[in-house]
């Protein structure tokens, strides 16, 4: 093979092999049969392709990671309601006054307006009234569950008064 | 212009299609023996060329890599649809008029018009084993050298100079059935 195309930067065929080629006939009928073979294959020539090629334009460049749009997008929404809880909570105020319970998120810090608290004297008052209510509660609930004990134990001596006369009348 | 496309220059790649599709598309019609074949690998090749550019380490191996993607597509189409071709019968083929060439060769032995003697150089290669049939292209047609040849065909050299050799001798034999004199 070197001895035929003979490259520049291969290493050619050894002496010992060229010597043999000038004293071998066969070797040497061989050769020439070869380069002209190399002759026949060259009368088949390039031809132009039939059509150019279609690009593909609408594909993701190469080396770089493709992401869908959907994914990109539902990222982006879920970045956004985390940003925006973030900045809500943030600056959160949660109220409770005479107008009622109030929840409010608001980018910007607002200065509370005092119309809108109790006074010391009136969570005083709330709390009174509150821890009253629930000292009549406990109260009253103290008194059915007295009630309750009562009315069971008279039910256990009734039973066992009967039993103890139904024992006597046997005997 | 590879590198310019690795790193993300669109225009690169329509050149790169420009510069090369014409080996590409000369490389798969001696392998298929058929052009609407070798079109459709052109098409094919470019497409994974594009697609897995990224997996190119060394650019300056760019044609020995395009070279290889190009035999794998032709490879993987002519086992698809011809499996049954064999050094056998060296004049089949899926062009139309083959009969009529093999009658016309059998009766004369009158000089031949390119024409003709390029579609029995095409039956020739056609009957010989692929990677044959490849050395013979890459080396005959495209104009590599022996190491780029083992390269493309990621197999020895020595072993790249026995398909080339073989092959070679498998075509003049094939040439000399059907009546060719190299």
């Amino acid at each position: 093979m070197e001895l035929l195309y003979q490259e520049q930067g291969t290493p050619t065929a050894g002496p010992e092999v060229q010597e043999h080629i000038r004293g071998c006939a066969a070797c040497r009928k061989e050769l020439a049969e070869l380069k002209g073979l190399q002759s026949t294959l060259a009368v088949w020539q390039d031809e132009p392709p039939l059509r150019p090629v279609a690009l593909p334009e609408n594909l993701a460049r190469p080396g770089r990671f493709r992401i869908p749009l959907w994914s990109v997008l539902r990222y982006a929404a879920i970045a956004a309601l985390v940003t925006l809880a973030f900045l809500g909570l943030s600056n959160a105020q949660i109220q409770w006054n005479r107008n009622g319970f109030a929840f409010r998120t608001s980018l910007r810090a607002q200065a509370p307006l005092a119309s809108s608290y109790y006074t010391k004297e009136e969570i005083q008052t709330i709390l009174y009234r509150a821890m009253s209510d629930s000292e009549q509660a406990n109260f009253q609930m103290m008194l059915r569950m007295l009630d309750t004990i009562d009315q069971e134990r008279a039910n256990e001596i009734h039973i066992l008064t009967r039993q103890i006369k139904e024992s006597r009348n046997k005997n | 212009m590879i590198r310019r496309f690795l790193e993300g220059d669109e225009h690169a790649f329509t050149e790169i299609v420009r510069k090369w599709e014409s080996k590409v598309f000369n490389l798969a019609w001696r392998y298929m023996g058929n052009r609407e074949d070798a079109q459709d690998v052109v098409q094919e090749t470019f497409l994974s060329v594009f697609k897995s550019a990224k997996n190119l380490r060394d650019p300056d191996s760019f044609s020995t890599w395009l070279f290889r993607i190009t035999l794998n597509h032709c490879r993987s189409r002519w086992r698809r649809h011809m499996p049954e071709l064999s050094l056998d019968d060296p004049m089949a083929g899926r062009e139309e008029g083959e009969d009529r060439v093999r009658e016309s060769v059998a009766a004369s032995s009158a000089p031949r018009d390119p024409v003709e003697t390029r579609d029995l150089i095409r039956k020739a290669l056609m009957g010989l084993s692929e990677e044959h049939r490849a050395a013979i292209i890459l080396k005959e047609y495209l104009g590599l050298n022996l190491e780029e040849v083992a390269r493309v065909m990621e197999c020895p050299l020595s072993t790249a100079k026995s398909r080339l050799y073989h092959g070679l001798k498998g075509v003049q034999r094939n040439l000399s059935r059907i009546g060719v004199r190299s």
